[in-house]
């Protein structure tokens, strides 16, 4: 069994309900116009739409990289959007993050830098001399070794390929034992068969863990592959709601504005 | 699954991070050296109390500064006479600055001459302006010409090699073309070479006026005439409240050196012009300037011009004193020769080692201290304005004020030696030190420290985790290149008693044991050479 299997930490309380979600970054400009939407189900749930949509911003409110200007977004019975402070990092603990540039601290080693997932959790002296506890270590090697990277464990990141980088990336997502785990375009600075490899993986992890993946991506072809459901953005206002099978020509021409979205 | 094999003593955390004994190693005789140096230069406890307890009183005999009618007059003459010195040592140092880049320009000269030229210029580099001007205050008498010759020194030093590498890099084709059609040497440098370097000149000349400006306050606690001459009477005298208001003098005088020549570099570039193309009688033809770009520099020349000519016509220098100098200079370095080696054993060797001790710790304590005030300055960390302000502030206030002063400061609260040049380089040097990583911190990748925030890591972690590995090579390179700076100005602060080789040079002088001075200038210079080696070689190691 893997260590991504879900009998390690069920996912409970996971059910996560954005309701009338409004962000303006300028006054009277809004990004997102009132986007309600509900996530309960594992698994991957794709979120399409051009640039400059919004599909980063619907990411970023719900761990409050960025702040909404109005709206709640329940998760497992707390309202994220109106945490501050330290019942916000608590909350954060439980939602993983994978970036589109990984973002890894590129002078660390890759298993500290997975083990940067577990900060939220440890006290701050365990981690300023690097004293984890054993479990967390254990942890860290047998999540490197389900990604493939075991023999990386002490190179630096940023000896690592682009792909390389991002398994890491998901790994310390993961190590945060994360009841939703948020991709904000992981594929989009990955060749084509990396991509796949990367998407492959968000899947497993959804399964295994049996929780939620929310992943923006503008790769529809890739999308509609592993998603279990597709989320079509216009505008900042969901367009499209449902399963891959059922996303028509009519709405991806909705969706993109004409047959801009066939690269 | 395969289970991870296990680390060297037993745990797994031994095989995460396995232990880098040469960083232990190097950190446990880090903190021995320490330990021992603050020994050496006497740093103890009481001492330091007993200080705070000085420096009370010190700072409240300095309140409220004294604005009396008489103190003012004094302040804006020497405030004047230090603008002047600044002024003329630009424009002389600027222009004598001239041949000798040419000479060492090494596309341009035969090697003889280059050889001959780098060593006058690395010469005026080593020497810190307060020893050049120590010796011209021997050699000509106190008072603004020895100030002015002191500066005229570090300007060609500093000129000559940004003007000898803006030829190097500047295009050849030209100069080609002039030497094909048989053009005289003179003719090459006036048609070839100048032009092309011209257009860079002001912005050296305007960094090199800053410089001076704030060497010119400097100058004066030697003998060197200008405010620092005022400054100097006013701590002798125990006219704290004077001394006060001098520094906040210097230091706005400065702060207004800095705006002026960010300004002029601004308005006349480094970089080449851009040039316009207009229509001429015959076709199109390419300006080197915009009519813009000419007319200020145009009001450039004129202003400069004026300014150096006010300064000419009102500084106090008696003529026979400069018709003397060449003389009076060449005859002081006669008289240093044969060097008295005899001396070192008995003085310079302790004093060396002082010298190095006083610039080390100085540089340790100043990276603890400008830690914090870059935290505070750096606005990806310290969002909040008044913060930011805070340390901006005090990033230019503990700059502004020079070493040596800093130096007088810290003797008179705890007493002459090499504790307060310890803490005269280590405040000093904030401002350089905190300034650099503040940026550093700043120029860090915003996306790892968003994935860290991400995570819920709590701020200490995200320092730690996040901005440190970003900011570690910035910050060793910083601080070797303090510590460079520090060793050439840990030399000459025993002339105002803090310790080290300039105690040994002032003992020297003031006995008229000129073969004792040159040996200690020998010292000077070879302590410069190295530590320069020596930072060199560390920075290609650490970057
Ligand atoms: N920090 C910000 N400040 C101001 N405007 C922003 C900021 N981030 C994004 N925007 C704007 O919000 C809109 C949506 O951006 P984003 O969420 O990144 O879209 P997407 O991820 O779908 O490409 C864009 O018009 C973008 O310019
Ligand atoms: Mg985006």
């Amino acid at each position: 069994m893997s260590a991504l299997s879900a009998a390690e930490a069920p996912g409970h309380g996971r059910a996560l309900v954005i309701r009338n979600l409004v962000k303006e970054y300028r006054k009277g400009q809004p990004v997102l116009r009132d986007i309600s939407l509900s996530v309960t189900e594992p698994g991957i749930v794709a979120i399409i739409g051009p640039s400059g949509t919004g599909k980063s911003t619907l990411i970023r409110c719900i761990n409050r990289l960025v702040d909404p200007t109005s709206g709640s977004i329940m998760l497992g019975g707390t309202d994220l959007a109106k945490l501050q402070g330290e019942p916000l990092r608590a909350a954060r603990r439980r939602l993983g993050m994978v970036f589109q540039e990984y973002n890894l601290v590129e002078r660390l080693t890759v298993i500290e830098n997975v083990l940067c997932g577990r900060l939220g959790y440890v006290p701050v002296w365990r981690a300023w001399t690097r004293r984890f506890p054993e479990a967390d270590i254990a942890r860290a090697f047998a999540l490197l070794d389900s990604v493939g990277l075991a023999d990386f464990a002490t190179r630096r990141a940023d000896q690592l390929s682009g792909g390389q980088r991002q398994r890491v990336g998901i790994a310390r997502a993961v190590m945060q034992e994360p009841d939703l785990i948020l991709a904000d375009e992981p594929t989009s600075s990955l060749d084509p068969k990396t991509s796949v490899e990367i998407m492959e993986l968000l899947a497993k992890v959804g399964r295994e863990r049996d929780i939620p993946v929310l992943v923006n991506i503008h790769n529809v072809a890739l999308a509609r592959r592993y998603a279990l459901r597709m989320i079509g953005m216009s505008k900042g206002v969901v367009v499209y709601d449902g399963p891959p099978a059922g996303l028509q020509e009519s709405h991806l021409a909705e969706i993109y504005g004409g047959e801009g979205w066939m690269e | 699954m395969s289970a991870p094999p296990i680390g060297a003593d037993g745990s797994l955390r031994a095989r995460a991070f396995p232990p880098n004994w040469p960083l232990r190693i190097g950190a446990a005789l880090f903190v021995a050296y320490v330990i021992y140096a603050a020994g050496i230069v006497d740093i103890r406890w009481e001492r330091f109390v007993q200080g705070l307890g000085n420096g009370a009183r010190f700072l409240g005999r300095m309140f409220p500064p004294n604005l009396a009618h008489d103190k003012m007059q004094l302040l804006a003459q020497g405030m004047l006479e230090s603008l002047q010195i600044a002024i003329i040592a630009t424009g002389a140092g600027v222009l004598l600055a001239l041949p000798v880049g040419l000479c060492a320009a090494r596309n341009l000269m035969p090697l003889p001459v280059t050889v001959l030229a780098r060593g006058l210029i690395a010469l005026c580099r080593t020497f810190h302006p307060v020893i050049v001007a120590i010796l011209f205050v021997k050699a000509v008498g106190f008072g603004a010409l020895a100030g002015i010759l002191a500066l005229i020194v570090a300007t060609i030093g500093f000129i000559a090699k940004l003007i000898a590498e803006a030829i190097e890099e500047m295009s050849m084709k030209p100069i080609e073309a002039l030497r094909a059609a048989g053009s005289p040497f003179l003719s090459v440098v006036t048609m070839g070479v100048v032009p092309q370097v011209l257009p860079r000149f002001i912005g050296f000349a305007a960094y090199q006026l800053d410089s001076n400006l704030r060497n010119s306050a400097l100058v004066g606690l030697v003998g060197g005439g200008g405010i620092g001459a005022t400054l100097f009477t006013a701590f002798q005298r125990f006219d704290y409240d004077f001394v006060l208001t001098i520094i906040i003098a210097i230091i706005l005088a400065v702060m207004a050196g800095e705006i002026l020549s960010a300004f002029m570099r601004r308005v006349y570039q480094d970089e080449a012009p851009s040039g316009e193309v207009k229509a001429g009688a015959n076709g199109p033809v390419w300006h080197r300037f915009t009519t813009a770009e000419r007319s200020m520099r145009l009001a450039f020349w004129a202003v400069a011009a004026l300014a150096l000519g006010w300064s000419f016509q009102t500084i106090e220098v008696i003529p026979e004193f400069l018709y003397d100098a060449p003389a009076q200079t060449v005859d002081l370095f006669a008289r240093m020769w044969p060097i008295d080696w005899a001396y070192f054993p008995k003085t310079v060797q302790q004093a060396l080692i002082e010298t190095l001790h006083t610039a080390t710790l100085g540089t340790i304590l100043a990276i603890l201290l400008a830690t914090p005030v870059a935290l505070m300055c750096a606005r990806n960390i310290s969002s909040s304005a008044w913060v930011n302000t805070l340390g901006r502030f005090i990033l230019v206030a503990t700059r502004s004020v020079h070493t040596l002063v800093w130096a007088l400061f810290f003797v008179a609260v705890f007493g002459p030696g090499a504790l307060a040049g310890v803490l005269a380089v280590a405040v000093h040097s904030i401002g350089f030190t905190g300034k650099f990583l503040a940026e550093a911190i700043e120029e860090a990748k915003p996306g790892p420290i968003e994935a860290l925030r991400a995570a819920g890591a709590p701020r200490r972690s995200v320092l730690l985790k996040g901005f440190w590995p970003q900011v570690k090579p910035a910050f060793l390179a910083v601080s070797l290149f303090r510590w460079d700076i520090n060793v050439r100005e840990s030399a000459v602060l025993g002339l105002v008693g803090a310790g080290g080789l300039g105690v040994a040079l002032q003992a020297a002088m003031d006995n008229l044991y000129w073969d004792q001075v040159g040996l200690v200038l020998a010292v000077i210079f070879a302590v410069v050479v190295v530590t320069e080696i020596v930072t060199a070689t560390l920075r290609a190691k650490v970057i």
